[in-house]
């Protein structure tokens, strides 16, 4: 479990008031919220600041924070103290889990499992501490799944785990860990939805249960970008490779393909290969970007090579009139 | 808290159709919000369902992402309705920009 120092968290110095902690905390939400920020790392940072902000907000568990957060850097657990301060967490039963503004409480995309706080928070504060009041119903189940580019081309299957709460015959509320196998037919697209029968929130009264969609994300791929169904690829080429045509062999998603490139081409130029996109209900294509690389100059021959292409009446400026 | 483990068989999801379209209704019920509070948002252009009455308006599936992008930055943010509008009108203009960039 790592120490979390909360201060430097938030950027604020250890004596700040309520107020510049607050203009603080709004300043890096803004900046790092995963519906405005889209650099996959703003999603834990996201967190770390909302945690940062429950615990320093608070004035009780700011104290408590400052008198024992240190020992927990220090390795030693206080397990004493520590259980003192849940005990009088949990006397005022409900009370701190309601008054949670902090807000970084989302439905499915980004708390997985739920569990928003860090370890750290958690032995600190204890389970369940100062969560936020703003939770979906855990059986309106909205997951999101992400998989390779590849294996939107071929199908694949994916185990997902939530939480749902269920009445039990006492009239208790009882959560049951529910695993799903999930397989996912090939042809997704980007942003994809897919639906399973009979797997969303039971009816009321009896009634059939609803359906359960899973969003589908499609990983960013090194190589490829992706569009609806369609993928795009960038491909370096070198000059008297646009200039003369020629075949080459490109790779895809499905493999490798081999690809006319048209004598006289130029930098930019976007080549369709028809149907070798995501093999969707109506097929996305590949689009090949070419990206034409001179060679250096960097030897006597590639030297000798460039002198005499120099002789070509070659003068890229004309309508500049210079 | 009781947590009972139950290993479902794997099941088989199906695509769903971009053509296909949800209600108000099924669109409250899926993002357990009030149709009230996605009336606003079609009044505030951030939804745009086809058909003209309330009654016969038809969503496109992607508007459940969108709804539930619209609450979260209503509240962890803090942003109203006209402000969720928009941003979500300038994220989409930055992602089309970046997307011409990269090709």
């Amino acid at each position: 479990m790592d120490y979390k120092d909360y201060y430097s968290i938030l950027g604020v110095k250890k004596n700040d008031n309520a107020a510049e902690l607050k203009k603080q905390y709004r300043k890096l939400a803004r900046k790092y919220h995963p519906d405005v920020n889209t650099d996959p790392a703003s999603e834990q940072k996201f967190k770390d600041i909302g945690e940062a902000y429950a615990v320093l907000k608070d004035p009780e568990k700011r104290k408590a924070y400052d008198q024992y957060g240190a020992d927990w850097k220090a390795g030693h657990q206080q397990k004493g103290q520590r259980q003192y301060y849940q005990q009088a967490q949990h006397s005022r039963g409900g009370k701190s889990r309601g008054g949670n503004g902090a807000g970084f409480n989302f439905g499915g995309d980004f708390s997985g499992d739920g569990r928003d706080y860090s370890d750290f928070f958690e032995a600190m504060f204890g389970h369940g501490a100062g969560r936020a009041s703003y939770q979906q119903k855990g059986n309106d189940v909205d997951a999101s799944i992400s998989i390779p580019l590849e294996e939107a081309y071929t199908g694949t299957t994916r185990t997902i785990t939530f939480e749902t709460p269920e009445l039990s015959p006492n009239g208790a509320v009882e959560y049951k860990k529910k695993t799903l196998n999930i397989k996912i037919p090939k042809g997704i697209k980007k942003g994809g939805r897919i639906r399973l029968k009979g797997q969303g929130s039971p009816g009321d009264n009896g009634g059939k249960a609803g359906d359960m969609c899973i969003r589908i994300n499609i990983n960013k791929h090194k190589l490829f970008d992706i569009e609806g169904a369609d993928v795009y690829l960038p491909l370096p080429v070198a000059p008297w490779e646009a200039a003369l045509g020629g075949q080459v062999n490109v790779p895809s998603p499905a493999g490798t393909l081999k690809l006319n490139i048209p004598k006289g081409s130029v930098s930019g130029k976007k080549l369709r290969v028809k149907g070798k996109g995501i093999p969707s209900k109506q097929p996305g294509d590949l689009y090949v970007i070419l990206q034409i690389v001179l060679p250096p100059a960097d030897n006597e021959k590639a030297k000798k090579l460039y002198e005499e292409m120099s002789k070509l009446n070659f003068y890229p400026r004309h309508h500049f009139g210079v | 808290m009781n947590v009972k483990y139950n290993i479902v068989r794997v099941h088989r999801g199906r695509i769903i159709d971009e053509q296909e379209r949800v209600t108000l209704m099924q669109l409250s019920h899926i993002c357990q919000l009030q149709p009230e509070r996605i009336i606003e948002m079609a009044d505030e252009g951030i939804l745009e369902p086809d058909g003209m009455r309330i009654h016969g308006w038809r969503f496109p599936f992607s508007s459940i992402e969108r709804i539930r992008k619209v609450i979260r930055l209503q509240h962890d943010l803090r942003i109203n309705l006209a402000g969720v509008a928009l941003t979500l009108h300038l994220l989409e203009k930055i992602a089309q920009l970046e997307a011409s960039m990269r090709r």
